[in-house]
Parts: C-alpha cells; sequence; structure tokens
C-alpha cells in the first residue's frame, strides 16, 4: 500500500478539515498555557514558606490546605476543555501539629525543599529519584507520585514547571519526528521497534509529521500486534500511541502535543469494555485527579474508532469471544453513564447502554476469531475508509 | 485499731447492701481519736460517726444488739468506750453532714499499749477507703497530749464506674500530678480514667477457708493518670511521672451464708488469706493483670509514638524550611522569615523555628468527653463528677 490516506481514506480528510475549522473558529476561546516562569515558581514556593513562618512565629501551628482531587464535586465540565477543577473546591488541611497528618505535612516540605533546588539549579529529577533519596520518609513511591501532583495542584504549576520529570510509561511510532530538550533527534518510523515517549513533553521542539491521524491503542498487545503488521505502513502517514492502559501525565501530554501541533483526527481503539471506554475518556475528557491540569492535558477531539459495542453484533463476533460483564463492570458502566461529558456524546450513550442491555464485553483481540489478521487488513482500514468512529 | 476501724465500716457497708444504698450517696465519715487520762492509765478512744444518705436507714438502737453479737468478732481487744468524743467536734461534724446516724467509740484501755505505725495504717486505709467510697467525705482527727492532727480526705474529681451485677462504684481520680509549667493551661486533665477490667473465678485454696465456699472472684480494675507524658526526648521535654492504681475487687457469695456476722466472718477471713488466695490463682490472676495493664498502657503507648512521629517529622519540617530560606537569593523572602521570627540569621531562625514547633507540637492534649482540663476549686458539691462506661 503507501498511498496516501488522503485519497484512500476520503472520510478522514474531511475529519481533518472540520477539525481545522473548528480549531480556528475556537481559537480565541483556546486557553493558552501560561508559561510559569522559574522565579515564580520559586516565589510560589517561598510563600508558603513564609505562611509556615508567620505561624509559627504566632505560635501556631502550620497547616498546609491542599485542593481536594479525588472529589467529583471538585470538578466541572467544559466540552471544550473536559473536566476541570472549580474554583473554590473542597480543600484537605494538614496540620503540622496532629500525629495522623504531621508526616504528610514533613513529606510535602521536603519535595517542596528539592523541586526548590531543582528549579533552581534548572536541573531536573524524576520521582523516583526523589523516592529513592529518602524511602524512609516516604515509604512508597505512590506517596511521592501523589504529593508531586498535590503540590502541582496547591502551587497551580504544572509539574513539568516543577521540573520533576515522570518516567514514561507510553510508545510511540509513526510518521513523526522531533527535537527532545537536550537536541537528541528522535524518529518514531522505524517499522519494528517503537519509541518511549519522551519523559519531557515540554522540551519537545521542531515537530516534524505528515501524519493524516494519530491511534491512541489501549493495550500494548494491540499495539505491539500493529507494529508486528506493519500499520504504520500500510496506513500511511499515521502515528500510533500507547500509554499501556490508564494513561499516564506523560502520554497524556504527547498527544495533546501532537494535537496542538498537527490539528490532525485523533482515533481511539480501546476494548469494548467500560474499562477500555473509561481510559478513552480520559484521554478526552481528563481526570478528576489531574483536573487542575485539564487545559493541557485533555483532547476533546478524540473520536471513539472502535472496539464498538455494535460492531461485536455487525461483524458476528464469535459468541465464545464475548464475554459477559462482571457486577464491577456493570458499576462502572452506570458510573460512566452518569458522567458529565455523556450528555455531549448521544452516539457514545447509545453504544454504552447496547453494551448494557447485550451484557457482554470483548477485547481487541476477539477479532482475531474472525480471522488472525483482520483487525489490521479489514477492520481498521475499512473504519477509517468509511468513517466508523463516533 | 486500724482492724476495729476496718470492722466497723465493713459493717456499715454490708449494712448499706443490704438496704440497697445507691453508690453516689453523699455524707460524712469521721473517724477520731483521742485520749484520756484516767486514775491510772491513759485510754485511747476512738469514736466512728457517720451521718448523711450513705448511712441511711441505720438506726443505733437496732444496731445495738448487732453490735452485742459481733462484740467478740469486731472489738476483740476493746472494750466499750465510756467516755464521749468532744461534743464540739461532733457539732462541727453534724454541722457539715447532718444528725449522726452512725455513733461507735470504743476503747483501748492502755494507751502504751499503741504504737504510732497505728496511725500511719490507719490513715492508708481510710485514704483506701475514700478512694474506693469517693461520695463519703472522710475526715480523720487525731487528738493525743493536748495536740490535735487533722486529716480531711477530699476527692476533687469523682467517676462513677459502673459493674456488671454489682452496685456501681464511686471512684476518686483526682491527679495528684502537678504539669510542668510548660504545660498550657487547660492542656492537662486532671483526673484519672477508670478502665474495666475483666472478671474472674478463684478459687479458695482449702486451708485458708474453715467451710465450703461457692463462687468466688475477683475482677480487676485500673485506673489511670491521662496525662500526657513525654520520655525524654531530643527536645527535652521534661518527663511526668504517672499514677496507675490497680484495684481488685472481690466478690464472694455463698448460699449458706444468711447472717451478718458470718458474712463479716467470711469478708475477715478471705482478706486474712487474700495472699493465699491469690497465690493459689497465681496463673490467672497474673494473666488477667497483665491484660489490664496492656489494656490501661495503650494509651500510654500510643501516646509515646504519636509524640515520636511529631519529633522526626518536625526534623524534617525544620530543615526544609531552613534549606529553602538559605538558598533563597529573594532579600524580601529571607529578611521577611528573619523579622517574623525576630532574629538576626537563618542559624538564629533555625534554633527559633525548632523552638516554636516543639511548643506547638508538644504537650498536644486531645480531650475526651470525660477528661477534666479545668482547675477545679474545692467547693461543696461542686466537684466535677465523670460518667465512665
Amino acid at each position: 500500500m503507501g498511498s496516501d490516506v488522503a485519497e484512500l481514506f476520503p472520510e478522514i480528510e474531511k475529519l481533518r478539515v472540520q477539525l481545522l475549522h473548528n480549531v480556528e473558529v475556537t481559537a480565541d476561546f483556546r486557553r493558552v498555557e501560561e508559561e510559569i516562569s522559574h522565579q515564580e515558581v520559586l516565589t510560589r514556593i517561598e510563600n508558603i514558606i513564609l505562611g509556615i513562618v508567620t505561624s509559627l512565629s504566632k505560635d501556631e501551628a502550620p497547616v498546609l490546605t491542599l485542593p481536594n482531587r479525588s472529589s467529583w464535586a471538585n470538578v466541572s465540565f467544559d466540552s471544550a476543555i473536559g473536566l476541570q477543577m472549580s474554583s473554590g473546591s473542597d480543600v484537605t488541611a494538614v496540620r503540622s501539629d496532629c500525629a495522623s497528618s504531621v508526616t504528610k505535612f514533613a513529606q510535602i516540605l521536603k519535595i517542596l525543599s528539592v523541586i526548590y533546588r531543582l528549579v533552581q539549579s534548572n536541573s531536573y529529577a524524576t520521582k523516583r529519584d526523589i523516592y529513592y533519596n529518602n524511602t524512609q520518609l516516604f515509604g512508597s513511591q505512590n506517596t511521592v507520585d501523589h504529593i508531586v501532583d498535590d503540590i502541582s495542584c496547591m502551587l497551580k504549576v504544572p509539574r513539568r514547571s516543577l521540573h520533576v520529570l515522570a518516567t514514561s510509561k507510553g510508545l510511540i511510532s509513526g510518521d513523526l519526528c522531533y527535537m527532545e530538550e537536550d537536541g537528541t533527534r528522535i524518529d518514531c518510523r522505524s517499522n519494528s521497534a517503537a519509541v518511549a515517549v519522551s519523559p519531557n513533553i515540554g522540551g519537545i521542539r521542531n515537530i516534524v509529521s505528515s501524519a493524516k491521524f494519530v491511534l491512541i491503542v489501549e493495550k500494548d498487545a494491540t499495539f505491539q500486534r500493529l507494529l508486528d503488521d506493519d500499520f504504520c505502513s500500510k496506513l500511511s502517514p499515521c502515528i500510533i500511541i500507547t500509554a499501556k492502559g490508564v494513561p499516564d501525565v506523560n502520554s497524556r501530554l504527547m498527544v495533546r502535543k501532537l494535537w496542538d501541533t498537527l490539528h490532525i483526527p485523533i482515533f481511539a481503539l480501546v476494548d469494548a469494555d467500560p474499562h477500555g471506554i473509561e481510559i478513552m475518556c480520559i484521554y478526552k475528557y481528563g481526570s478528576v485527579a489531574m483536573s487542575f491540569e485539564a487545559h493541557s492535558l485533555t483532547v476533546p477531539s478524540v473520536m471513539w474508532l472502535g472496539l464498538l459495542p455494535s460492531d461485536l453484533r455487525r461483524l458476528r463476533v464469535p459468541e465464545d469471544a464475548l464475554i459477559p460483564l462482571t457486577k464491577t463492570d456493570e458499576n462502572k458502566l452506570n458510573s460512566l453513564l452518569q458522567r458529565p461529558y455523556l450528555s455531549s456524546q448521544p452516539d457514545w450513550q447509545k453504544e454504552m447502554e447496547l453494551m448494557q442491555q447485550s451484557k457482554v464485553k470483548a477485547e481487541i483481540q476477539s477479532l482475531a476469531a474472525i480471522a488472525p489478521d483482520f483487525l489490521t487488513s479489514i477492520y481498521l482500514p475499512n473504519k477509517l475508509r468509511y468513517g466508523g468512529w463516533i | 485499731m486500724s482492724r476495729e476501724i476496718q470492722q466497723v465500716l465493713r459493717l456499715v457497708m454490708l449494712l448499706g447492701k443490704q438496704r440497697g444504698v445507691r453508690v453516689q450517696a453523699a455524707g460524712g465519715l469521721l473517724v477520731l481519736l483521742w485520749t484520756k487520762t484516767g486514775a491510772a492509765v491513759q485510754s485511747l478512744n476512738c469514736t466512728v460517726a457517720g451521718a448523711g444518705p450513705w448511712c441511711k436507714g441505720i438506726k443505733m438502737k437496732t444496731l445495738e444488739p448487732v453490735l452485742t453479737d459481733l462484740k467478740e468478732s469486731m472489738f476483740p481487744r476493746m472494750s466499750p468506750c465510756p467516755s464521749v468524743p468532744d461534743p464540739e467536734e461532733l457539732c462541727a461534724f453534724t454541722d457539715l453532714y447532718g444528725s449522726l446516724r452512725l455513733l461507735l467509740s470504743f476503747q483501748m484501755r492502755d494507751s502504751r499499749l499503741f504504737i504510732p505505725e497505728w496511725c500511719v495504717r490507719i490513715e492508708e486505709f481510710l485514704r483506701m477507703f475514700s478512694l474506693v467510697n469517693a461520695g463519703i467525705k472522710t475526715q480523720l482527727k487525731l487528738q493525743f497530749s493536748q495536740q490535735t492532727f487533722q486529716q480531711e480526705f477530699r476527692v476533687k474529681i469523682k467517676s462513677k464506674v459502673a459493674r456488671a451485677k454489682q452496685p456501681s462504684l464511686m471512684l476518686d481520680v483526682t491527679c495528684r500530678t502537678q504539669p510542668p509549667e510548660c504545660v498550657k493551661k487547660g492542656c492537662w486533665c486532671q483526673g484519672g480514667h477508670p478502665l474495666c477490667g475483666s472478671r474472674l473465678p478463684l478459687s479458695i485454696p482449702p486451708e485458708a477457708m474453715e467451710r465450703d465456699h461457692v463462687n468466688s472472684g475477683a475482677t480487676v480494675y485500673t485506673a489511670k493518670q491521662e496525662n500526657l507524658q513525654d520520655s525524654e526526648q531530643e527536645l527535652s521535654l521534661p518527663s511526668v511521672q504517672q499514677t496507675l492504681l490497680l484495684f481488685l475487687f472481690l466478690q464472694h457469695s455463698d448460699p449458706f451464708t444468711c447472717h451478718l456476722s458470718d458474712s463479716m466472718a467470711t469478708e475477715a477471713l478471705i482478706e486474712h488469706h487474700l495472699e493465699g488466695i491469690l497465690s493459689n490463682n497465681r496463673q490467672a490472676v497474673t494473666t488477667a493483670l497483665q491484660t489490664e495493664l496492656k489494656n490501661a498502657l495503650k494509651g500510654l503507648n500510643r501516646g509515646k509514638k504519636n509524640h515520636e512521629k511529631l519529633r522526626s517529622a518536625a526534623e524534617v519540617i525544620l530543615s526544609s524550611s531552613i534549606s529553602i530560606v538559605s538558598c533563597s537569593s529573594n532579600l524580601d523572602f529571607r529578611n521577611a522569615c528573619l523579622s517574623s521570627m525576630k532574629v538576626r540569621d537563618t542559624h538564629e531562625l533555625s534554633a527559633s523555628l525548632r523552638e516554636s514547633l516543639r511548643r506547638v507540637t508538644s504537650w498536644k492534649f486531645i480531650p475526651r468527653g470525660k477528661c477534666y482540663p479545668t482547675q477545679v476549686e474545692e467547693q461543696e458539691g461542686d466537684e466535677p463528677t465523670g460518667r465512665e462506661i
């Protein structure tokens, strides 16, 4: 193959034009991400410390106030942005004079002091580095991860501006070249091997790509299958990316960066189950935990390409490849149907209601029951050719 | 002499049980010892007087035959007292507690037989009595050789303790430990907190009892002082002595005992052979005591762990804050921090912040509903009473 996607897949081209038009129309309303200067980050940290010193000067126990990042009550939905943290949201007080919270207070201060030095010296560290520097204080990597996000939310500073990097989970492949901050040139066009998503998305520059669409793939197994079947050459030019499940921030930032730079259709290929749908929603609308950074993480233009519940019926996927929904699946599905963003996606709602009625789910791998190469030879090309996305 | 006083009080308490007197019934108890010079020798007299609701129902006229029956067992070494106590002493007593319901006097003919250590024993006994009968205001007066020694066993804080299948107790839980000076007013619990223990049956060794008895048991109670205690730490907090009182309540029942004299004799016998009884049940008693001590110390141990948490976190908080202040090139920020703490440099800032953090995180007193944080003034009817369980 290798023919231009624009000729063979006119629907994608139509969508691309439409999306470009929407972007131009709404350009005035798009929030341009503010670059937070180094000095501003340092000043915000200093304000926290000054608050602590002032409390102690009055013989009052210092208290840190953290916005609550786990409550649906603290987020609102905007169709242009996704889930974003509401102003005046609930906060949690972390006290220094209470045995149940003093350790967290100390952990936050410790990480603040690390961040301060990183920003001041313009150097970077990973969350893993921070954890291993004081395992006794932090106890687990998870603790460090949560606190870094808490600090990002508390200071209203993106994590990348704190100079704390996370090891990326994601992989990317396809028609894409760019340069890392340190000058390394990255070429994702290898047919056989994917490139790890950069830990420093903010430092990426000189993006060059002719891709007509980006395909977000939920699972690593499916991604590897696409690589093995040379999908990017067959459907060239395109980009495929996976975060191997629930996306990490870097992978989401990469998808967002591709959208901001290329303005091309972004499709999601997820399992036809509640978990896959939720993963797709995170890319599109964001998560409650990271809602404070919605502007830089969400891509509301993401389209659901597959595997749709209606595809299972239409393609007559063998019954033994279908799996009954569990109680957890049903609960998750109900919860998804209650989400504020579903009301603006009637087609998604219909698909999810179909899943609710049929009470079955299926993995993308179930298509192999029809034919071994059905996914890359028939399903995806047809979907892309005939506009089978919602 | 103390034994005789014990016997009188044993009699009154047994009579009270029979009459269903409530444990929180108040009143007064006066134990008055005085000497009187007679023709040949100086005698030592003792009067036990009681007034108030705790003696309700006692009539001296009906008591006299009982006392006559019990004379040998109650007062083997004493004789009836021909003298009367100083009416002024009794007036002062009745003015406070109402008319006398109990007035019992006995005499040791030759006061030279009186050993001074008996005073200590009497005092100790009355203190113990007051601890577990906190509703009754107990006074001890000694008038020897025209000198008067008086002690009132004051109860500032009482706590009613319910017992399964038993009348409730009124315990004196007043804390007698003074807080260190650095503890803020209102941040010190003035009273103890009784913890109910378990009941365990005790077997009585045959040699301890004259006849078979059934259903002997003991209940273990501990009363602990809840004041925050710190062991010595890097932050140099003074240590605080805590008191743990362990009460062993014995209950004996015998279907064959119906007379008061039998009950009194049995109680006295059990008391006499208490050590033997406890030894005979060594393992069970030790286990019960260890369990109660462990429960009583749970709060203390938790407090220690919390203090250690606060202490180690404080070090991290301080070092992180000072690190940021020291590294900062923002003069306004640095000056604001230094002037806030009224210091000249980051070295002094570190010391000052450390001291302030120590003050706000140490001696954390989290009062519970049953704590006694306020200073109690002694006034009639003003004693705070806690209700446990």
